[in-house]
């Protein structure tokens, strides 16, 4: 069993396409049997929450950001999340550089 | 048939769910997948009523309170845009546009007069609400549903034509934005930038840091929070010019943040239902070699685009009290802006867009539209509270009007629902001022047409 990976997905408003950012990351993590705990907070709060409990990845899905986050923390832009498209590709990149930040 | 009717009758909780069970197994989804996700739409929409009936008995005959204390004859309320899109969903033919607009879409892209595939299913309920309202004055379906088309194709147009700017600016490539309630804004917006505000000298540099501004806000602009202020201070005039004894401070202090908040989750709950519809639409799309090797923008939701953009977010702030009080002192505005004031930035979105963020000129631009945003949110009001009693949605007592700043911001639907209906129904009246505002709005447009392009380079040169 693989590691137990914590993912913020950061969106605006933390609800419509957020849900849908969400279930698709964690469709797509089923998929390849990674476990991870996917959460979805509001990009206005992020710093905080960031601070509050230190996830591996945060998941951006639209725009910018915020300037002041940990450097080990990986930053993913997110928009296949939104498109539905590339999502492959995001997720197969995101967990091979998890993968070598660990080895 | 017979059967068809009677489960289309028993309600949205009961037949969006059969519905889109069926739409997602003819988009080729899993059996399983496809039943739990049609569960969980039905279970959003009993969460999404039930909110609101837990909360608009406190808040609805407040705010009539707040009115008759004021002296003025009705103010309905501001029930938010997650109740709004749900009684809009909740006609029995609603389901039917999803593969209509999918449909128009894919013709539109085959015939090379779109770019963009709206890959953002849920928000074609804009499309729906502009059928469900020319249905609530006229009965006629196939009416509503050509305008619902009409809205469609012209709301494309809009996200074909500002994608320049809203890749760039908003950092979104590969994208535009056919969102219907934002983007039918952009042509008052850059007609606006590119007639008046870039030729005021002292408005081109702002010193304000919108990115640190937004930092600053941090939890404090959190929706629920935002529920709590707007809660106190209403609490407290209701207090100051009503009957009510100051608890209602408290007890709205709570309903409305309530509403902001659980509305929220709900939707959140709907749209994770939704999932196996719109990647089923998406599946079929990426299947077809038809647009292979052309260039096509993927369309997604404004909404947290407009929501995590620095300079919208902090004028969208100020924004909250501008609309609170546009609303209190000029005349003719009839409902009290609420639960979607915590959306308020995406109606400044364009005009951020088109100013790159300049914070005064966002401002300025963005509080024109407002003006006429209240209008056409009261304007909606009665047709869409028609349109609650007709999906049998039973209002609380005391709440005689409901709409929804996020209706109002409905500016393209308006421009051609209430002409239409006017001319049907033979009311003249209800003709004239959309008229005159689709005309300027149609020659904004014309004028500005290559300002979406030329902030783009702008970008680009700095």
């Amino acid at each position: 069993m693989a590691d137990k990976y914590l993912i913020y997905v950061a969106c605006g408003s933390a609800a419509a396409s957020a849900a849908l950012a969400r279930r698709r990351l964690i469709d797509e993590l089923d998929k390849r049997k990674i476990k991870a705990v996917v959460e979805v907070h509001r990009i206005l709060e992020l710093p905080g929450q960031v601070a509050n409990r230190k996830p591996d990845v945060v998941v951006v899905t639209a725009g910018q950001a915020p300037a002041a986050l940990p450097e080990d923390v990986l930053i993913v832009q997110g928009i296949p999340l939104m498109t539905g498209f590339g999502i492959d590709g995001l997720v197969d990149d995101m967990l091979k550089t998890l993968e070598e930040r660990e080895s | 048939m017979q059967i068809i009717q009677t489960i289309l009758d028993l309600g949205p909780t009961i037949m969006m769910p059969i519905v889109l069970f069926v739409m997602a197994i003819l988009f080729g989804q899993k059996v399983g997948k496809s039943l739990r996700s049609a569960l969980m739409v039905g279970v959003a929409f009993i969460g999404i009523f039930a909110v609101l009936n837990a909360t608009l008995g406190t808040i609805g005959p407040a705010v009539q309170a707040l009115a008759d204390g004021l002296g003025i004859e009705t103010l309905g309320t501001d029930i938010g845009w997650p109740v709004a899109s749900a009684i809009t969903w909740s006609f029995s033919w609603a389901g039917l546009i999803i593969p209509i607009g999918f449909v128009i879409n894919w013709i539109l892209l085959g015939l090379g007069w779109t770019k963009t595939f709206d890959a953002d299913i849920w928000n074609y309920w804009h499309w729906t609400f502009t059928a469900a309202m020319t249905y609530i004055f006229t009965d006629i379906l196939w009416l509503s549903l050509v305008l619902a088309i009409v809205v469609e194709v012209i709301t494309l147009k809009l996200g074909d034509w500002t994608a320049p700017i809203t890749q760039k600016y908003f950092g979104i490539p590969g994208t535009s934005l056919p969102h219907t309630e934002t983007v039918n804004w952009a042509p008052f917006n850059m007609a606006i930038e590119k007639a008046i505000l870039s030729k005021i000298p002292g408005l081109q540099k702002s010193k304000l840091d919108p990115e640190s501004l937004r930092e600053r806000i941090g939890f404090w602009g959190e929706p629920m929070m935002l529920g709590l202020y707007i809660g106190v201070l209403l609490g407290v005039f209701i207090w100051l010019v009503s009957d009510y004894s100051w608890q209602i401070i408290l007890q709205l202090a709570v309903a409305i943040p309530a509403l902001i908040f659980l509305e929220g989750r709900m939707i959140g709950i709907l749209i994770d239902g939704l999932t196996p519809i719109v990647d089923g639409v998406r599946d079929v799309f990426s299947k077809s070699e038809r647009f292979k090797g052309r260039e096509i923008l993927i369309g997604i939701d404004a909404g947290p685009i407009g929501l995590s953009n620095p300079a919208s977010v902090v004028v969208g702030m100020i924004g909250i009290v501008v609309y609170l009080v546009l609303t209190l002192i000029i005349p003719g505005y009839k409902i009290l802006p609420l639960a979607d004031l915590a959306i308020v930035p995406i109606y400044y979105m364009f005009a951020a867009a088109a100013s790159k963020g300049n914070l005064w000129k966002t401002f300025i631009n963005g509080t024109l539209s407002s003006l006429l945003l209240l209008f056409v949110t009261t304007s909606f009001a009665e047709p869409l509270t028609e349109a609650a009693q007709f999906v049998e949605y039973g209002l609380p007592a005391g709440v005689l009007l409901i709409s929804s700043l996020d209706v109002g911001a409905h500016l393209l639907p308006w421009m051609i629902v209430m002409p239409v209906v006017g001319i049907v129904i033979g009311n003249t009246s209800m003709i004239i001022i959309p008229v005159v505002i689709a005309v300027l709005w149609a020659l904004a447009w014309v004028y500005s047409r290559d300002m979406p392009e030329k902030l783009a380079r702008e970008m680009d040169e700095v």
